[in-house]
């Protein structure tokens, strides 16, 4: 009888104890931004090694740019998305549909400076990040179970990941929500209220601008050469902006690859063909306007020829450049323009 | 070219020397247009290129050896076995027929040519005739000299030489020349207003339609020409007479191609061509009442209207395509505008190279300085904005995007690019090239600045001509059937492993072999080889596509009961590790795994080939499945040993030991060719005592084991 009742006394105080920790959790969880418990160096042993009853499931990424790690940034709106997913069913952390309540946390360690690797990067002697890593009730801190990431980036991943959680921690009332996006309704709107407010008020403007063709001219043109610089590619492909270099330098151009690019170099490649498009139009428009101008007077013959030679100059220049990257692209290629500032060496 | 009015000698004179230089302009272009296309017949040899155009090749033959009327209801039995194919009702002729056309004509004038070598001359023969005709469609945008600078473009942009090499006996390779004959005479005929031209037009779109798929975009393109011409309100008689003329003959005589049948009243495709056919009858029309009763009023009524019945034709349109009447957009139409439509949805479209995005450098290889003279090009059509400029800007605003999205639309966008900075260039001579004493002294600043510009232009212009051989030279003149390479002390050496293998498979087998292979060997070895295969590069069927993948992709009796079920007898693998060839089959292999992964989700999960950390391999830590694959044991058979116990594969750059390689048990190595690139292997028989053909493969390298093992390798040396 006695020792009946020690039991229960022991019963009890060890389920004080394992249920202090379950709030322990939930208040370190409250305390991260998005409801992630931050593992820093002092507290990833205590929050992993000590006795629980929840489910923890660790986050290992790296989003400093050094590291160059571009599923990371992916993977971590995806968790951030999980996170989020889970504590808006379940604001305590808990699922009390199945017999007993199952109880899951998510915690989060970021290499956010090369300098400085968390040490729970040494404990683990990571290989690969990111990595999720599944700490189930009960164990201790060296046994996990490694939750993949598979399939294509964005949602799909974060639905692979929960599916994933719900097989191996047999918690079903688990779903995906996703952030709503209101931006595009408010843009649509916004643009809608003020497209239908300026042809009431101002119709004869709004008559003026669509018959005005150097505007059309403008846009069409801006929308060829945003495509010829590889725009669709970036969308099709979900390019990277920019690379990193092996000495941790930024990388405008991907070299050697005529099939691949960065984000960034459409921006550039445009800028070259935006510039060269308007020195052609000035060579052809602007130096016969100023001829006109300028009819007949010395001074004028003289600023005349000089902008002349002024823009073929830019446009030399430009072109210079546009093959000196192209060489980056394509190494080896054999008809490069000598680079103008190359006269001044 | 100024018309000069001096009277005396010069007036008589001049015609004649324009006439010679016009004369001499064109036959240096045809000369260009055709001696830059012949690289690869001189570097190589007078052969077939790739993959398509070996199908094309064998289809002419049959037409030269039997009558058009056979050629048309071809029934191949010797391709998608078991199915077969209807090869006369699913292809495009155009291309067969004009080759046999000109076969015969040679054999009428004494000339006897061999088929072959009509097919592979065939593209450099028609690009010199798409460069008259960018000269013609050039002169009717601007005048005749922007029009030979811009066939002078189009016969060496390297962007159209891609396709039409000696060897590449493709569609496009007189697709692009028809496309650019029927926008000649559709300019024509829009700005006449020419019954005749139109009627032309409608000729040469028939011709299109049977030559190449692409005709759809000249089905859309025209009529949104004329939408955009009712839109900006510049409708009239001749916009009327053109467009009806065009569309009536042409959409009659397309439904005479058997491969397109009804499409044209019955696909979305080809609804906007009928809808602005529609809608040019209600404007004629309105047209007509505003001259009767004039009055401010109508102008109401009608816009009323007309939108009113645009709105009813694209409910109509919604309401048939949803209840079946009208065939929605064809997939690869929908991935155009939905760009991860086929990634999602059709992924047998999504592994074809040629549907891949274009990065920038892309544009500038195939196109070099036009690149950046076309932008300002479009802008200077803009500001004049005569009708036929509209119809230059939709197509270079339409098909730069559609060239971003899928490199093989480079092809179409090519020629705007052209003639876009054929405009250009002439704008800027017409000003600085001009030195034409009309004022009365000589003004040296100004001569200076000319000289500048127009020299450096010239400088440009140059370049191209530099950039253009090198281009063709080391991008688009090799025929992919024999690789060009080096041996180790330096001199230039083929690599002929394919037709080596073709032509043992040709020798050796049985005549009605069955050969299973990936689609994209389809064509080569019915072409060469001559033998039946199961998929070849008209992937018309998904499924027996995904059957392929299944086997390539399962354990090896797996693969054998689904081989034996389709009555294979050969298999045939193409592997790079020994020489580096990138373009194998293990590099491949995740779209035949995705393929079938899309038929038989339950069976072949893409997931269960990457390793735990992401990573595609093939060493000792590729996974499981992988390593029990029927393609990676067939391409890695025997593989170490090659290299002493341990092959490091060099376009994987991933060393196997001989303990990756499980042994094969169903299937008996009869082939490997002289570099490895081509490996076949043959079904064995079922055991004649009933056992499991694996039990006999571990009773026998049991038994063996003692003996020394008796390896049927080729005793050849190795060429790296």
């Amino acid at each position: 009888m006695r020792l009946q009742i020690l039991f229960t006394i022991c019963a009890f105080l060890q389920s004080l104890c394992v249920a202090l920790s379950h709030d322990k959790l939930l208040k370190l969880s409250e305390k991260g931004p998005n409801n992630v418990i931050e593992l820093t160096d002092s507290n990833f042993k205590r929050v992993l090694g000590s006795p629980r009853d929840s489910y923890i499931l660790v986050f290992l990424t790296a989003s400093a740019p050094q590291v160059g790690c571009s599923i990371c940034l992916e993977a971590a709106d995806e968790f951030k998305m999980v996170a989020n997913s889970w504590f808006t069913d379940h604001p305590d952390g808990a699922s009390t549909r199945g017999k007993e309540a199952r109880r899951l946390f998510f915690a989060k360690s970021d290499l956010k400076d090369a300098q400085h690797i968390p040490q729970i990067f040494g404990f683990y002697s990571l290989q690969h990040v990111p990595r999720l890593l599944l700490f189930s009730p009960g164990e201790d801190i060296n046994k996990y179970k490694i939750i993949d990431l598979a399939g294509d980036p964005g949602q799909e991943r974060a639905l692979q990941i929960i599916n994933s959680l719900r097989s191996a921690t047999n918690i079903d009332d688990f779903n995906l929500h996703l952030p709503v996006d209101w931006t595009l309704s408010i843009v649509i709107a916004v643009l809608t209220f003020v497209a239908v407010y300026i042809f009431k008020r101002h119709r004869s403007l709004v008559a003026k601008l669509v018959n005005m063709r150097p505007l059309w001219a403008i846009v069409w043109t801006l929308f060829i050469i945003l495509m010829l610089g590889g725009y669709m590619y970036n969308n099709i492909r979900n390019a990277q902006l920019a690379g990193v270099g092996p000495k941790g330098e930024v990388l405008y151009f991907l070299p050697n690859q005529t099939q691949n690019q960065f984000k960034i170099e459409t921006q550039v490649i445009g800028v070259i063909y935006a510039s060269l498009t308007v020195s052609l139009l000035f060579l052809i428009f602007g130096i016969p306007k100023l001829k006109d101008f300028y009819k007949g007077s010395k001074s004028g013959q003289l600023l005349e020829a000089a902008s002349t030679i002024l823009f073929a100059a830019i446009i030399y220049a430009f072109f210079a450049g546009l093959t000196a990257v192209f060489n980056i692209k394509q190494p080896g290629y054999p008809y490069q323009l000598m680079k103008l500032s190359a006269l001044f060496k | 070219m100024s018309v000069h009015k001096n009277d005396g000698v010069r007036g008589v004179i001049l015609p004649w020397v324009q006439t010679l230089l016009t004369v001499t302009i064109f036959v240096a272009m045809f000369g260009a247009a055709i001696s830059s296309r012949l690289f690869s017949v001189i570097r190589f040899e007078s052969i077939i290129h790739e993959f398509d155009p070996w199908f094309n090749f064998r289809a002419t033959k049959y037409l030269v050896s039997h009558s058009f009327l056979e050629f048309l209801n071809w029934f191949d039995d010797r391709t998608w076995y078991p199915l077969g194919r209807v090869t006369g009702g699913t292809l495009y002729p155009g291309l067969m027929t004009t080759s046999g056309a000109v076969w015969h004509l040679f054999r009428k004038i004494g000339l006897p040519i061999d088929i072959r070598n009509i097919c592979v001359m065939f593209a450099p023969a028609f690009s010199g005739v798409t460069a008259w005709a960018t000269y013609q469609f050039t002169k009717e945008i601007k005048d005749s000299s922007a029009g030979l600078l811009a066939g002078a473009f189009m016969a060496i942009v390297p962007g159209y030489i891609s396709r039409s090499v000696a060897g590449s006996y493709d569609n496009e390779a007189i697709a692009i020349t028809l496309l650019m004959v029927t926008f000649m005479f559709w300019i024509k005929a829009q700005k006449r207003g020419s019954i005749l031209y139109a009627a032309l037009t409608a000729l040469f779109y028939f011709y299109m339609v049977s030559a190449w798929g692409g005709y759809v975009f000249i089905t859309n393109l025209i009529p949104l020409h004329i939408f955009i011409l009712i839109l900006m309100g510049r409708y009239n008689s001749k916009l009327y007479a053109a467009y009806t003329t065009w569309y009536a003959i042409g959409t009659l005589a397309s439904m005479q191609i058997p491969f397109v049948g009804f499409l044209p009243i019955r696909s979305n495709d080809h609804m906007a061509a009928l809808g602005v056919f529609g809608l040019i009858q209600i404007v004629a029309f309105g047209n007509f009442i505003k001259s009767q009763v004039p009055s401010e009023k109508f102008k109401i009524v009608m816009v009323v209207s007309l939108l009113v019945i645009l709105g009813v034709g694209v409910a109509g349109l919604f309401t048939l395509t949803y209840m079946g009447f009208i065939a929605p957009w064809t997939g690869r139409f929908y991935s155009l505008w939905d760009t991860n439509y086929a990634k999602i949805h059709i992924p047998i479209i999504a592994s074809v190279s040629e549907h891949q995005p274009v990065a920038w450098p892309a544009f500038f290889f195939d196109t070099h300085f036009l690149i950046w003279l076309f932008p300002a090009g479009v802008f200077l059509l803009f500001l004049e904005l005569k009708d036929e400029h509209v119809f230059v800007i939709a197509y270079s605003v339409l098909c730069s995007y559609f060239a971003g999205v899928m490199i093989r639309l480079m092809l179409t966008l090519t020629p705007v690019i052209c003639v876009a900075a054929a405009v250009t260039l002439s704008k800027l001579f017409d000003i600085y090239l001009n030195f034409s004493k009309d004022e009365k002294k000589l003004d040296y600043s100004s001569l200076l600045s000319r000289l500048v510009v127009s020299g450096s232009f010239i400088y440009y212009l140059y370049l191209f001509v530099f950039h253009s051989t090198w281009v063709t030279r080391i991008a688009y003149s090799s025929p992919s059937v024999v690789l060009p390479s080096t041996t180790s002390d330096g001199r230039p050496a083929l690599i002929d492993d394919f037709r080596e293998a073709y032509y043992w498979l040709r020798m050796n087998t049985d005549e009605d072999a069955k050969v299973a292979a990936w689609w994209d060997y389809g064509y080569q070895i019915g072409g060469m080889a001559d033998r039946t295969t199961l998929v070849d590069n008209n992937t018309w069927n998904n499924t027996h596509i995904a059957i392929v993948g299944k086997a390539m992709s399962s354990p090896e009796w797996k693969s054998y009961q689904i081989f034996k079920q389709h009555d294979v007898d050969y298999v045939l693998v193409i592997f790079g590790g020994v020489l580096g060839f990138s373009g194998d089959d293990i590099n491949k292999f995740l779209w035949m795994i995705r393929i079938s992964e899309g038929i038989w989700p339950d069976e072949i999960k893409e997931r269960d080939f990457f390793t735990s950390s992401n990573e595609y391999r093939v060493d000792s830590r590729a996974t499981k499945t992988m390593k029990e694959s029927l393609l990676y044991k067939m391409s890695y058979k025997d593989f170490p040993a090659l290299f002493k116990g341990q092959g490091q594969d060099k376009v994987r750059g991933q060393a196997i030991s001989a303990a990756d390689v499980e042994p094969l048990d169903y299937f008996e190595e009869v082939f490997t060719s002289e570099n490895w690139l081509v490996r076949i292997y043959q079904l064995r028989d079922e055991d004649p005592e009933g056992r499991d053909l694996h039990d006999v493969g571990l009773f026998e390298r049991n038994t063996k084991s003692a003996r020394k093992r008796n390896s049927k390798k080729p005793s050849l040396e190795m060429r790296v």
